[in-house]
């Protein structure tokens, strides 16, 4: 039953990254809000336990007790899942999914999501990403280019607060940059050795959600610069980084249009038979299991690519017995990642040995964008990788001995040698065989079928891989590194938490779910502006697109609603 | 090492209470709650006396310092599984009785030199049960010790807000 407590003019299902950012834009313009989160309330600051804690005040010195481990073998793989942070994922038995392949989803179920724990590493998309599809020929090509979402970057990094150097490399287009956290002695050698050697290898400072010079917004915000702890996995208390909770969620709350409702696992969005129009969402209490409807005139799905790829699937009508907007049959298809498989390390030994690193580098060190098949096709793989790239130097505890001599040892730690690290991050091929599916055997503790996962890597993924290694080994020769040598770990897809597509964009209904909009071809209230909406994933950490199109979405939305068609 | 400090102090160590368990104060307990195995107050004695000769106290440190071995009993309960806890307990067993080599002798009454001697014939050893269980203390110790508010906050070897980053540091 309606009344003025479960009407609103928006629904927002979920709060993190993209969310935040559909509140944040609805809100300010006067829609009144409610937020949907399927987990318990995180407020910022008040609820970061760990946040000021010293190694020494962990019982186990940040090290996760095996009975954990043991209980969690998903989401132990997670590399920000530790003692300080293990409250802020989903362990393993609290909502289970069956894999059809190995798939470890790492999931965040509480007000912020995995906003609170991501990379914060923020490239832009060009144009080589979204004609890519297209001029490759392995998607339904994107319905939107660069121009189309650049001034909404702009809108975004102003607010969020971006560090990078405006570098002029057309693979990362520039945009709106604080200044950027520097490269190290180690990796700016090795950017002019490539710049030397190569016309088309670059290595830039990382752009990171870092405040590195905060401007009027971010200090009305209640943020102050990054400090450099690099802890950002228990919450900020600075606002250093960007979350939801620290910056789209409070921003919303203060218009006073926001209504937030945690623990509110969606069910199912309703259809309307009649008006051809989505009318509200079916929600269960994720304590007392009691459903609710609430209801408003459209609803951005915001509960994370694979989440939001279950809501639809799961919400099924007399005229979408398929899943909602599901004319075209590939809801839950083409689900891609990125490849984070394979890892090229070396030692360097040379005169910048004069130098060490003091402090922390929040922006994690270097980032190369995309040199392989961006112009033309050139190998025998399609498209190609971005690349984590950093360079460091600890120091070192002889631990060999006994005694006294340990003891000094211990207090007296020794510089060790520069090594350098590249991370591949590879763009893979959307498939209609990766995909998400109910088969309606099994529900979760919500009554919520509980979601299949087929996805894995092909033989494109191996193949560059395999050129990963090649090129890094022969620009690390050329730098003079030493001791090179490669690790492929071959981790299940899901690990890299960069799972994109199921619900995807396109410009024909018959192939796609979401126009140029985000918004639903079959039900015009409806828009779906994380990662769900990817037609191909490009290399770039996604956060910072979705963002973008989630603005952009909200604007048109907007729009449509002052012209009476929503 | 002094257990009866230990105890008396209620383990309240960096990381939180530690409960004491009921038997806390029974001759055959440890000073500490475990839950995943059993240490008597003998097995504890023994670790201690290791503890302090792989790392010796200069008689500055904390009482987090002096009770390391406490932490090395908490790690083993909460971060090794079965097989190593048993291989724990069961070499310990063997310090104390000093038969597990022919120039080994009961650590626990030991003096000092000899305790030395004992550890650094430990270190030296070639893989077996005893080698490992030396290792688990040696490798717990050093973390206990470095990730101790003693070295961190006290000798400064760790920033909790650094604030800066600089990549041309002149070593």
């Amino acid at each position: 039953m309606k009344d003025k407590d479960n009407v609103f003019d928006a629904i927002v299902i979920g709060s993190g990254i993209s969310g935040g950012w559909a509140v944040k834009e609805l809100a300010e313009a006067g829609l009144k809000t409610l937020v949907l989160e399927r987990g318990r309330d995180v407020k910022h600051v008040k609820d970061y336990p760990t946040t000021n804690k010293y190694p020494f005040e962990f019982e186990h010195r940040l090290e996760l007790p095996l009975t954990l481990r043991a209980e969690n073998p998903i989401v132990s793989k997670c590399y920000a899942f530790n003692e300080d942070s293990a409250h802020f994922f989903v362990k393993d038995k609290e909502h289970p999914y069956k894999q059809q392949k190995p798939f470890d989803w790492i999931r965040g179920y509480q007000v912020g999501g995995k906003s609170l724990l991501w990379a914060r590493q923020t490239q832009r998309w060009s144009d080589f990403d979204f004609e890519g599809p297209s001029r490759d020929g392995f998607a339904v090509d994107w319905p939107i280019r660069y121009k189309d979402l650049a001034p909404w970057y702009d809108h975004v990094e102003k607010f969020v607060g971006i560090s990078g150097n405006r570098d002029g490399i057309a693979a990362i287009p520039d945009g709106i940059f604080q200044p950027a956290f520097p490269l190290n002695a180690v990796e700016e050698y090795f950017k002019k050795v490539l710049q030397e050697k190569y016309t088309d290898r670059h290595v830039v400072s990382a752009r990171c959600a870092h405040l590195s010079k905060p401007e009027p917004i971010h200090i009305a915000q209640g943020r102050v610069k990054c400090q450099h702890r690099t802890l950002c996995q228990r919450g900020c208390p600075f606002g250093g980084y960007f979350s939801s909770n620290a910056v789209t969620l409070p921003w919303a709350e203060k218009t006073g249009k926001m209504t937030l409702r945690p623990f509110s696992v969606v069910e199912s969005i309703i259809y309307d038979e009649q008006t051809q129009r989505a009318k509200g969402v079916r929600i269960v209490d994720a304590i007392t299991k009691e459903s609710f409807e609430y209801y408003a005139k459209i609803i951005f799905v915001n509960a994370g690519a694979i989440n939001t790829n279950l809501i639809l699937l799961n919400s099924k009508s007399k005229r979408f017995p398929n899943g909602l907007g599901n004319d075209s049959g590939v809801l839950g298809q083409y689900v891609a990642f990125h490849n984070y498989s394979t890892r090229v390390y070396a030692d360097y030994d040379g005169e910048l040995n004069a130098y060490k690193i003091d402090g922390r580098n929040p922006a994690g060190g270097g980032y190369m964008p995309r040199f392989r098949n961006l112009h033309r096709q050139e190998t025998n793989f399609l498209r190609g990788y971005a690349t984590g790239f950093g360079a460091s130097r600890s120091t070192y505890q002889d631990t060999s001995s006994t005694g006294r001599d340990l003891r000094d040892n211990l207090l007296n730690p020794k510089l060790g040698h520069w090594w350098v690290g590249a991370q591949m991050m590879g763009e893979t091929i959307p498939k209609s065989e990766n995909r998400v599916y109910l088969d309606g055997n099994d529900k979760d503790a919500w009554g919520v079928p509980l979601l299949n996962i087929a996805i894995g890597y092909d033989d494109n993924d191996d193949k560059m891989s395999r050129d990963f290694v090649e090129q890094f080994t022969e620009m690390y020769e050329k730098a003079g590194f030493i001791n090179i040598h490669s690790s492929t770990d071959k981790q299940a897809p899901g690990l890299d938490i960069h799972e994109m597509g199921g619900v995807r964009m396109g410009r024909d209904p018959k192939s796609s779910l979401l126009n140029e909009w985000n918004q639903m071809h079959a039900c015009k209230n409806v828009f779906i502006t994380d990662g769900a909406c990817m037609i191909s994933t490009s290399t770039q950490n996604p956060s910072l697109t979705f963002m973008a199109m989630t603005a952009r979405a909200v604007d048109y939305a907007l729009g449509e609603m002052k012209k009476g068609n929503l | 090492m002094n257990r009866r400090e230990a105890v008396q102090r209620l383990g309240i160590l960096a990381g939180g209470i530690w409960l004491m368990k009921s038997c806390s104060l029974d001759s055959n307990g440890a000073s500490i709650e475990l839950d995943n195995y059993k240490m008597t107050k003998q097995l504890e004695e023994v670790l201690s006396a290791v503890v302090q000769t792989i790392l010796p106290l200069d008689g500055q440190e904390p009482e987090e310092i002096r009770n390391l071995h406490l932490f090395v009993m908490k790690m083993v309960d909460d971060c090794h599984d079965q097989t190593e806890q048993q291989v724990f307990t069961d070499s310990l067993a063997d310090l104390v009785k000093g038969e597990w080599h022919p120039q080994a002798k009961p650590f626990i009454s030991a003096p000092a030199e000899e305790r030395k001697r004992m550890v650094e014939l430990l270190n030296r050893l070639d893989d077996n049960q005893i080698k490992k269980c030396y290792e688990i203390i040696k490798r717990r110790t050093i973390q206990g010790y470095n990730n101790s508010a003693y070295l961190m906050k006290t000798k400064g070897t760790y920033e909790l807000i650094p604030g800066r980053y600089n990549g041309y540091a002149k070593v």
